[in-house]
């Protein structure tokens, strides 16, 4: 039951005072698209999603969805967006589940217990469900902020470095997860600090240099060492 | 307006020439009252320095309002230019005030409501800086004092029209002796007037020269912070 | 209109049920009150006329110091967790957030008074349980945690925290204080109500011009 289709973003800019962040930034996404962005640490990178998911304002730029001028900083767009970042998001001294029943109410579903269960469950939580967050390993806490983000099958999903503190299995399972969204036509767009990790999902990648955008590098049919040279030319040993 | 070192020049030094006119007329053209003596001259700079002080705090505000709308930043450092001119002020006001009332009243202190409701003003102006130093991004700074000094402004009224009302429930031990009640004569409102008018020119002057000097601080920060990233490609907290 | 009352209603909820987990904030509140209490007890040994007219004031005293320690840990969850984000993605009026906590510390504040007066009433063998007094501290309280919910959302991202928020309120929240104590005494003297009644104006105006601009500016405060 997706409603999106496209969404597009253009001349996004961001100073801090005379500082750029970002300069003219702009990419498009298709129902079922992912984008991994890829940049050096301090590049803008979290910056960027923080822009796009509507938490920070842009000096200039503009969305579009579907053709249609939507604003950025409005509830609207940000309700459409889920966000996983580097902070976690839960409530310490509630239990997973609590953890999972607030935001669902939050976002105005009546899930049933029986439900958010086993969405815990999906996650590798079955057995954490009723104990306090704070007791959570950083492996559990990550899951349970995934789980959190997508409760409202989210059209468009944004993540900032979420394989941080996954194990082999936890990583497995996002893939699914992703996997899963982008079949069901939701967007997503991430970084990630280990971005071959992501590539079985991962449609394009683009490179976040200097606070300008690169041009997307498409990654289906291509094999990690080949997309590598595309993103970094400057770096291919010659001669 | 603060563009050029000349011009700025120009009005300090009329601001001066008017300061010292004032004093001028405070000591010599003034009357002497007659039943407080010389130490009642203090009055004209008491009052002069306690509008500044109110002045201060609502230039601030309003460029408090204004950098909320508009998001320029040399809105903030106006806004706390003004705050610190006002707070010097305001610390001149009552020092004065002090000096007044000692010979006056025998009392250093007095919770007359306008005395109180300027230092309350006053420890408002003080815990605005204390909020900013505890900011290091200066959007966030301009953005946290900006909403600080509005909450503060609308308390003003607030504080004063209490303590006021504490004042008339319960009559102070000196009867009807209040700040206004003196009899003034034409010279003494001349005076009074001129003072105010010199003062507030003063105000301007030290608001423009400080606003820049603060507006540069910020524009040499951001060059630093441009250099940092140029030379390591990445820039703190980005 | 009924979605923004539930979303209020899951957001009380939540600070709620993290305060009863933890118990920081009461703990903290009372452990403080109840120590006061004895301070003041060798601070003040006076007659039982005396002490009904100044009763009030040194209740105020108390909950206000006590309520600024619980203040400060009304956002820690947010902070630390940057759950603020979250919210803000989540909730379409960011003012309900702002309303949801300013609830929460207000509920907070009356268990404090609840638990405070029986105690003071014991110990100094005093009737606070006056409806009037209650009544009027429950005016300042939401007052108080008006202003003092506004601020903590600001100094809670402040490197100083803990120690700033007092220095912010206390100058903010002077009428506050008057009002209270001038409004409690009245009443424990048994003042005829025209000679207090304009006290419990101002706190009326008080409370509503706090809360009005809580709503207004908070989104400034949580949005980038």
């Amino acid at each position: 039951m997706k409603s999106l289709t496209k969404i597009e973003l253009r001349g996004l800019s961001k100073s801090y005072g005379h500082l750029a962040v970002l300069k003219d930034v702009g990419f498009q996404l298709e129902s079922g698209q992912s984008l991994c962005l890829l940049g050096s640490n301090g590049a803008g990178k979290t910056t960027l999603l923080r822009v796009v998911s509507g938490l920070v304002s842009a000096d200039h730029g503009e969305l579009l969805v579907d053709g249609q001028a939507w604003q950025l900083r409005s509830p609207e767009w940000r309700r459409k967006c889920a966000l996983v970042a580097h902070k976690t998001f839960l409530y310490q001294n509630l239990s997973g589940l609590e953890n999972l029943r607030f935001f669902s109410r939050l976002y105005g579903f009546d899930f049933s217990d029986k439900l958010l269960r086993g969405r815990l469950a999906e996650a590798g939580l079955a057995r954490a469900a009723d104990k306090q967050v704070r007791t959570y390993s950083r492996g559990m806490q990550q899951r349970l902020t995934i789980a959190r983000a997508i409760l409202s099958d989210p059209e468009i999903v944004i993540l900032d470095e979420p394989f941080t503190g996954l194990d082999k299995d936890g990583s497995a399972w996002l893939l699914a997860v992703l996997f899963d969204l982008l079949g069901k036509g939701a967007m997503v767009l991430m970084t990630s600090h280990d971005p071959q990790a992501a590539l079985e999902v991962t449609n394009g990648y683009v490179r976040l240099s200097k606070s300008v955008l690169g041009d997307v590098v498409c990654s289906r049919d291509r094999d990690w060492a080949e997309i590598e040279a595309l993103l970094y030319p400057e770096e291919v040993p010659t001669g | 307006m603060l563009s050029s070192n000349k011009s700025l020049g120009y009005l300090a030094v009329l601001a001066a020439v008017f300061i010292l006119i004032a004093f001028g007329l405070v000591l010599f053209y003034a009357p002497v009252e007659q039943n407080m003596g010389m130490v009642q001259k203090v009055f004209y700079f008491h009052v002069a320095a306690a509008w500044l002080g109110m002045l201060g705090f609502v230039v601030a505000a309003v460029c408090a309002v204004l950098y909320l709308r508009i998001g320029k930043l040399g809105l903030d450092a106006v806004a706390a230019s003004s705050v610190e001119i006002g707070l010097l002020f305001t610390a001149i006001a009552n020092f004065t005030g002090m000096i007044w009332a000692r010979p006056v009243w025998n009392t250093w202190w007095t919770w007359d409501p306008r005395l109180t409701t300027m230092t309350i003003m006053a420890f408002t102006y003080i815990a605005y800086f204390l909020l900013r130093r505890g900011i290091d991004d200066p959007v966030k700074k301009a953005r946290f004092g900006s909403i600080y000094l509005i909450v503060g402004f609308v308390t003003v009224p607030l504080t004063f029209f209490s303590a006021r009302l504490l004042r008339t429930i319960h009559p102070t031990i000196f009867g009807g002796a209040n700040t206004g009640e003196m009899a003034m004569t034409a010279e003494m409102y001349f005076t009074m007037g001129f003072s105010i008018c010199a003062f507030s020119l003063l105000f301007v002057v030290l608001l423009l020269a400080r606003s820049r000097l603060k507006i540069s601080e910020q524009l040499l920060t951001e060059r630093e912070m441009l250099e940092q990233e140029e030379e390591f490609g990445e820039v703190s907290g980005g | 209109m009924k979605n923004w009352f539930s979303t209020l209603k899951t957001l009380i909820w939540k600070d709620l049920l993290q305060e009863w987990r933890s118990k920081d904030m009461l703990t903290a509140m009372l452990a403080f009150a109840i120590l006061s209490i004895f301070i003041f007890n060798y601070a003040m040994e006076l007659d039982p006329r005396q002490r009904a007219e100044l009763a009030p004031g040194i209740l105020w005293v108390v909950v206000t110091f006590s309520g600024t320690l619980g203040l400060n840990r009304s956002f820690v969850a947010e902070q630390e967790q940057g759950s603020f984000d979250a919210l803000v993605m989540a909730v379409p009026g960011l003012g309900s957030i702002w309303l949801a906590k300013q609830v929460s510390n207000f509920l907070m504040m009356l268990v404090l008074i609840i638990i405070v007066l029986p105690v003071y009433s014991l110990l100094y063998n005093q009737n606070l349980l006056v409806p009037g007094l209650i009544f009027t501290l429950m005016l300042g309280a939401w007052s108080f945690s008006a202003a003092g919910t506004l601020l903590a959302s600001m100094t809670a991202q402040t490197r100083m925290r803990d120690l700033l928020l007092p220095v912010l309120l206390f100058p903010i929240l002077m009428p506050v204080n008057m009002a209270v104590v001038k409004a409690g005494a009245g009443i424990m003297t048994g003042a005829a109500l025209a000679t207090y009644q304009v006290w419990l104006s101002l706190l009326l105006v008080y409370g509503i011009i706090m809360t009005t601009i809580s709503l207004m500016v908070f989104d400034y405060v949580i949005l980038e």
